[in-house]
């Protein structure tokens, strides 16, 4: 059997839908920017609850559009996630700053326990990141931010469709930055990203500056940059928002399917708590695995597209030199680096192929595909289809 | 006189006939605008099953809109812009009315608006008669008396095929980021511009940024280049922490060489010549220049995919070259595209690298760096594009040299130089009473427009590089008379005669 990590030929299987929109598109020339964008931002905006919304060309543009927008620049410090994309390090950098790494704890987010710690008199921003589409525990960041008078900018890029409280990540701090990179919750077919805010003055800062600092066509007040989303990714970004919910509910039941499963093998496998109140987007769904390397080649060999996101923590990269870590700066991390697999969990995923991927690991650990345990996997799996419908 | 219309005023509109009768078209009489002072029309823009009806009343509202360009709306569009959204309410009222103006239809006759006491005084006009079937013709036979800046759609009828079909392969390959079609457009771009490598980036504007970061141009440093450009030449250089240094133009609107040797200091780093237009710039003696003075040369050739300057392609003179690949270009992808051209194989690697977080494979991360990716769909599109740019830049050619014939008598036109090789990715004129000429384009329906009018020189966001008006004067008085006229390889040319018709008109009636 094969488990695919990548659903997009299945998602984007009918494209007739977006080619209508792309017809009308075409026909009317708007290429750059113009009101195809202007409806997936308005639609964006509503749809997590904050009163602006700036597309980008993708999630990296939006973080440097983010911090660009808070003042972040050379001489200031920004604390972000060492378990995260390089992307969210990039981004700091980029704006001329230094990130300031944390560890992660064992939800595999951000310890916000932690944060306090790694203030100093040059930060200039908290930058907590939704790792694989859960959530930190941002009421807690938001509030130290308060306490010592820095910004809270979400990294928010895997996150679409998470939230806490019933409140949509991305919009706790001052600007929350996403990513529709082809393999995000709500995704397009190529890059595209966007930041939110309730800040009317960022707002319009952030539209001059992504557009070439153009107040209008024949007037440029501040040197900008080209970071506009594509106007045929807007159209995709529209039709995909309406599904967002329901492949968020898919993948949750897919996840809970997997935590029962997994917990078999509690000396083997260690499943990650969830929170009550968080609806996480299950953009990656990992676990911590003994013996990873040789589970990971045996899945593989099965036809298990599994990976591991990310096998070297950012204090390691090469990239990182110049900031002065060493191996043993953050313990969680660099453990969770030798542990963690990613499995496929998506949306096309079906009960077969789960229970397939839990019979593979199964038999790497004790040697036997159990019939038993299959059996407790399929009445687990009505409790979880049982979840999954009353969520 | 001169009187103040307010929306009170205005009912309806004076057709005036070449026989000279005067006709009222009173809008109590257009069915489904009752409402007193407000006209409302619906759809925004044209649907696939909008009625012929639908189609003649979007019609009429923008026909009005293109012959009084000049008028300002007294209240914005409601609901939408122009052309978009759902339905949407006009306000057919104008802030400032000076006296009873007449605009002139492109069929011979006028149209006026008028203030109800006038209007008693005319024959009122049943339904529609005149405009309503004008609109209705024009609907049903489009874009034959507008002319557009641009015809996209009509560009690509044929290649629709081609496109569906590099479409799908693209969804089915699952493969949306950095896949084989980039590779294969990059080899295709870079042998179009006879350099080693191409890098295929997210937009011009990155192009530029990513050869500048490549380098390694920062604070103290100096970049000379055009003052008369887009932004992002200079943005591009100012966004590192250099500083732009303009130099004048020359009478071909590019760098003048003199200029930039003159320009030069201890801190220059490089120089960034424009091939505005699609015009090739003096790279001869420019590269002679920096060669002296061991600059690095990055040219700006987001205008001039194709352009040849003794036969040797723009992208190919200097160490890298910065391309766009926007919809309006030449050559171009569908929503914003770039690409770097290059035969320097480390600058190669390191842009590669650069564009993508500075990853060496998904797992090393060896800088810092942002994501300045060319979609995988978009390079796809790109490669079927390619197959009829040479189709296409011929066809500008060709039109561009038409429209040398039909203006060199009353503007200055663009012609090529010795040597020079120009792709007409726009058609720039030089004309007195300009900004009248572009109204009296606009007003008949022709999309002309100003690349640019302001020198960047004299932007606000240049005020701290301490340069004045009056620094530039090449560039200055061009920027007072520049005028890019529609040209595209769908043109026709009767579209292109109604520009040429429009223009003499313009300049005779100045005599």
């Amino acid at each position: 059997m094969k488990v695919p990590f990548n659903y997009l030929p299945q998602q984007f299987a009918d494209v007739e839908p977006f080619l209508a929109g792309w017809r009308e598109l075409a026909a009317s020339g708007e290429f750059t920017l113009g009101p195809f964008v202007e409806r997936f931002e308005a639609k964006f905006a509503g749809y997590v609850g904050a009163r602006h919304c700036i597309s980008t060309n993708n999630g990296t543009d939006a973080l440097i559009l983010a911090l660009k927008a808070a003042g972040v620049g050379p001489g200031d410090e920004a604390i972000t996630a060492v378990n995260t994309f390089y992307a969210t390090a990039g981004a700091i950098v980029a704006v001329g700053a230094r990130p300031v790494f944390v560890d992660c704890d064992h939800r595999y987010q951000i310890d916000a326990a932690q944060i306090a710690a790694a203030i100093t008199p040059k930060t200039k921003v908290i930058l907590p990141v939704h790792w694989a589409g859960a959530s930190p525990d941002l009421p807690r960041i938001v509030q130290l931010g308060k306490a010592h008078g820095l910004k809270v900018i979400e990294d928010a890029c895997p996150a679409v469709g998470a939230r806490l409280g019933g409140r949509h990540a991305g919009t706790f701090g001052t600007l929350g930055a996403f990513s529709m990179h082809p393999l995000k919750p709500l995704n397009v077919m190529g890059d595209g990203g966007m930041v939110v805010t309730d800040d009317d003055a960022l707002a319009d800062w952030m539209r001059q500056y992504r557009n070439h600092g153009m107040a209008d066509r024949d007037h440029i007040d501040i040197w900008g940059v080209n970071m506009r989303l594509q106007p045929l990714q807007a159209v995709v970004a529209s039709r995909v928002l309406d599904t967002v919910a329901d492949l968020v509910r898919q993948r949750n039941g897919n996840a809970l399917y997997l935590d029962q499963g997994l917990r078999q093998w509690p000396d083997f496998v260690t499943v990650v708590e969830r929170c009550a109140n968080h609806i996480e987007a299950q953009q990656l769904y990992m676990a911590a695995f003994q013996r990873r390397d040789a589970l990971l080649g045996f899945l593989i060999s099965r036809g298990i597209e599994a990976k591991v996101h990310y096998p070297v923590p950012l204090h390691l990269q090469k990239a990182a030199a110049s900031l002065g870590y060493r191996r043993g700066d953050f313990p969680v991390a660099e453990r969770q680096a030798a542990e963690l697999i990613t499995l496929p969990a998506h949306q096309f995923i079906s009960t077969q192929q789960l229970d397939y991927m839990l019979e593979t690991i199964g038999e790497f650990y004790t040697g036997k595909r159990s019939l038993t345990r299959m059996a407790e996997s399929v009445a687990e799996h009505k409790t979880a289809e049982t979840l999954r419908v009353n969520r | 006189m001169s009187i103040t219309l307010t929306a009170a005023h205005v009912c309806g509109v004076v057709l005036l006939r070449e026989d000279g009768a005067a006709l009222l078209q009173h809008r109590d009489d257009i069915p489904g605008i009752a409402d007193p002072g407000l006209w409302v029309f619906p759809g925004g823009h044209r649907e696939a099953d909008e009625t012929p009806e639908d189609a003649a009343r979007r019609e009429f509202v923008e026909e009005t809109r293109y012959r009084c360009g000049d008028l300002k709306p007294l209240t914005s569009i409601q609901g939408a812009d122009w052309g978009y959204g759902q339905d949407f309410q006009l306000e057919f009222f104008w802030s400032r009315f000076d006296g009873v103006q007449s605009y002139e239809c492109l069929e011979g006759q006028a149209v006026r608006f008028v203030t109800r006491v006038e209007a008693e005084q005319l024959p009122r006009c049943p339904y529609l008669t005149t405009v309503w079937d004008q609109a209705l013709a024009r609907a049903s036979a489009p874009g034959l008396s507008r002319v557009p800046y641009t015809n996209l759609p009509a560009q690509i009828s044929e290649l629709q095929p081609a496109l569906r079909a590099a479409f799908d392969r693209v969804i089915a390959s699952g493969q949306y980021i950095m896949g084989p079609r980039l590779a294969e457009f990059e080899e295709r771009f870079a042998a179009l511009c006879q350099t080693d490598f191409a890098i295929g980036v997210a937009d011009g504007t990155s192009a530029l940024q990513l050869v500048w970061q490549a380098y390694g141009l920062g604070p103290g440093d100096e970049v000379i280049t055009a003052p008369n450009s887009f932004v992002a030449t200079a943005s591009s250089i100012a966004m590192s922490g250099a500083k732009p240094v303009f130099a004048d133009v020359g009478a071909d609107l590019n760098l003048d060489p003199e200029a930039v040797a003159a320009a030069i200091t201890p801190r220059t780093k490089g120089i960034v010549p424009v091939h505005l237009a699609g015009r090739p710039a003096r790279m001869d003696e420019i590269r002679r220049i920096a060669e002296k003075h061991n600059l690095f040369v990055l040219e700006d050739a987001a205008q001039a995919v194709g352009a040849r300057l003794h036969g040797k392609p723009a992208g190919s003179w200097g160490n890298a070259a910065a391309f766009s690949l926007h919809p309006l270009k030449n050559l171009f992808a569908y929503g914003d595209g770039g690409a770097i051209a290059t035969s320097s194989p480390s600058l190669k690697d390191t842009l590669r690298q650069a564009r993508n977080h500075g990853l060496r494979n998904r797992e090393q991360c060896d800088y810092w760096s942002g994501n300045n990716r060319l979609d995988e769909l978009q390079a796809a599109l790109l490669l079927v594009n390619l197959g009829a740019f040479e189709q296409w830049t011929e066809r500008r050619r060709a039109l561009a040299e038409r429209y040398h014939q039909l203006l060199s008598d009353v503007v200055e036109v663009p012609l090529q130089g010795p040597g020079e090789y120009c792709v007409y990715q726009t058609y720039v004129i030089q004309a007195d009473h300009r900004d009248e000429l572009q109204n009296h384009l606009q007003a008949h329906g022709v999309e002309a427009l100003i690349h640019y009018r302001t020198p960047l020189h004299l932007q606000p966001a240049a005020a701290n590089l301490g340069y004045r008006a009056g620094d530039f004067p090449v560039a200055e008085r061009a920027a007072q008379r520049i005028l890019s006229l529609p040209l595209f390889p769908a043109m026709t040319h009767a579209q292109q005669d109604r520009v040429g018709e429009l223009i003499h008109q313009f300049y005779q009636r100045r005599c």
